[in-house]
């Protein structure tokens, strides 16, 4: 079952990661070929003139929203990444002090951190949730867009990560010692 | 009460809690007893993240996973053969010269020891060299890839501390080939101690053709850094059009990549994007909280108290930061523990783009100390070395950066004088 949602979550994080870095290359493209190279083009041929404006104004639309979009959709790649990063125990951490402790110590420590994490996510769970209702209806700056479905990722991350936290109390409950 | 806090976060990062995780709870601990609303828990771990700036990361980390899984890493080794390969102890200083390359092309060291070693250590071995030498070799060249430009831990010093990341990407050019040289000198002492073998004989037909061959890899990473130096793109705008140049590359041009495997080294991106940003989110939270109460200034000023001399200080600094970096992952270090040292570094008058060089050095050389040393250990990891082994010629490379890390840190010409 969380194989098909690591699957799932990977492709939602890899699509906003591919959306947000198209949006920062679309910015280039506008800044330089279009309103650069295709605009000097247009003025010197006016029969370029229609196609010069008509992807003037494609681009510059999503252009527009380049300075904002891409960060918020990283917001997305970060906590999705982190749910996928939890699954493999990959989080940075400082291990050795903890490994040397004798089993049975060891075992009480993984318990301490699990029950630690597992409270912060509900704390921020809730805590989120208050957040998109606080401010969620607010527009983005450069496009019609509520913002809370931007912020809808820090809820999902909470329950997502408690979801990769499963298995891993599951591991160091069955650890011996 | 902010010590406390401090406190904890130390005592759940020694209990070997995730950092990112220990920094938020540590910091939604502290605002719960300061009686702040913990609504502010989510909206500062959002808006940490939320910076278009911090794309840089995963792109430049894409766009080393890219050169990576193409031919470019042959046709650099090729080239660096042509160039250095005659010289005594060739082998070694083909591996340095190729990683100061690749260094171009991925911001991160931990990448570039995991496709170095696999590459140089079994050829290294075949040509008489001892495995541990040339593990070492690999080990500590492959730092070289978080100093010159581009580099990641430069992109996260450059957001924390305000800095402009093209000063810093400049900066990083002469302390990089300062360390490359370093390395080149002590590879070269080794070699006419152990009598190491010349890999072969210089010819210029070889060497152009070489160069023929490296050349449109080469060309990316300088497009990149030459795009964001020139003021045509921004960090972000520039590690985007290197992963675009990538991309052309290995799938159009050599068709090493196809969409499963560029599907892949996005995820992969993804992951490694994720363990720095969950650190970013857990510091805007923590670091909020702890600028409120002045804690970067009163450390600052501890610091600042145990000695007035210049050079004393600058000592002090170096000697932090290079524990910092044995027990510490650099954009950990970086993300946590910088904004506390800056304002002794602003009070001792050393500029930030210097500052920012010094820091990277010193992390730099904690990749390679034991008990973190994520690079020595990737190359560990892959040669199956273990660490014992590998330092009676490690400590010798170390050493080669301590130098230049000393050289660097009293000579601010070194990084700011192209800036």
């Amino acid at each position: 079952m969380l194989r098909l949602l690591d699957r799932l979550v990977e492709g939602m994080a890899v699509l906003a990661f591919a959306l947000s870095s198209l949006l920062i290359c679309i910015n280039v493209v506008n800044r330089y070929l279009v309103l650069g190279l295709l605009r000097t083009l247009a003025g010197d041929h006016p029969w370029l003139q229609p196609f010069y404006l008509s992807v003037r104004e494609a681009f510059g639309s999503v252009s527009v929203t380049a300075d904002e979009v891409p960060g918020l959709l990283l917001v997305w790649v970060a906590f999705l990444g982190a749910y996928l990063t939890m699954r493999r125990n990959g989080h940075i951490s400082f291990d050795l002090l903890a490994e040397a402790l004798p089993a049975p110590l060891r075992k009480a420590v993984a318990m301490l951190n699990a029950a630690l994490i597992t409270g912060f996510l509900l704390v921020l769970l809730w805590q989120s949730v208050r957040m998109i209702r606080v401010s969620g209806r607010t527009e983005i700056e450069t496009a019609e867009i509520a913002q809370g479905w931007f912020m809808l990722i820090l809820p999902l991350a909470a329950v997502l990560l408690f979801l990769a936290l499963l298995p891993q109390i599951r591991a160091a409950l069955s650890r011996k010692g | 009460m902010a010590w406390g806090v401090l406190l904890l976060l130390i005592g759940l990062i020694a209990l070997g809690m995730p950092i990112g995780f220990a920094l938020m709870i540590a910091a939604a601990i502290a605002m719960a007893l300061s009686g702040i609303d913990l609504i502010m828990a989510p909206i500062q771990m959002f808006s940490g993240v939320n910076r278009v700036i911090l794309l840089a990361i995963p792109l430049f980390i894409m766009m080393g996973e890219l050169m990576g899984a193409t031919s470019i890493s042959d046709r650099i080794i090729g080239l660096a053969r042509a160039l250095v390969g005659w010289l005594r102890g060739g082998l070694s200083h083909v591996n340095v010269v190729t990683s100061m390359f690749m260094a171009e092309m991925s911001g991160s060291a931990v990448a570039d020891a995991a496709v170095m070693s696999k590459v140089f250590v079994p050829s290294m071995e075949k040509q008489g060299y001892p495995r541990s030498f040339a593990a070492a070799v690999t080990a500590t060249s492959a730092t070289l890839g978080i100093i010159i430009p581009p580099s990641i831990p430069m992109v996260l010093y450059g957001v924390t501390t305000n800095t402009s990341i093209k000063d810093l990407f400049i900066a990083g050019i002469v302390p990089g080939l300062l360390l490359g040289g370093a390395f080149m000198v002590t590879s070269y002492i080794f070699a006419l101690r152990e009598n190491h073998p010349v890999d072969e004989g210089f010819e210029p037909g070889r060497l152009g053709h070489s160069f023929r061959r490296a050349l449109i890899p080469l060309l990316i990473p300088v497009v990149v850094v030459g795009g964001l130096i020139g003021g045509l793109v921004t960090p972000t705008e520039a590690a985007a059009v290197g992963v675009v140049a990538a991309l052309v590359f290995g799938w159009a041009l050599q068709r090493d990549l196809g969409l499963k495997r560029v599907y892949e080294l996005a995820a992969n991106t993804v992951r490694q994007t994720s363990v720095v940003m969950m650190i970013i989110a857990g510091s805007a939270v923590l670091g909020q909280f702890l600028a409120n109460e002045q804690i970067p200034q009163q450390i600052a000023a501890g610091l600042g108290e145990i000695t007035d001399d210049f050079i004393l200080r600058m000592l002090l600094i170096n000697l932090f930061l290079l524990a910092l970096g044995m027990f510490l992952h650099a954009s950990a270090a970086i993300i946590v523990v910088v904004p506390m040292l800056l304002p002794l570094s602003r009070e001792m008058g050393i500029d930030p783009i210097h500052f920012g060089v010094i820091v990277c050095l010193n992390l730099g050389i904690g990749q390679q100390t034991p008990p973190v040393a994520s690079v020595l250990l990737t190359v560990c990891s892959t040669t199956g070395l273990r660490i014992e082994e590998v330092m009676p010629y490690c400590k010798w490379f170390i050493l080669a950066m301590f130098v230049t890390l000393m050289i660097v840190s009293f000579t601010p010409a070194t990084a700011v004088w192209f800036t």
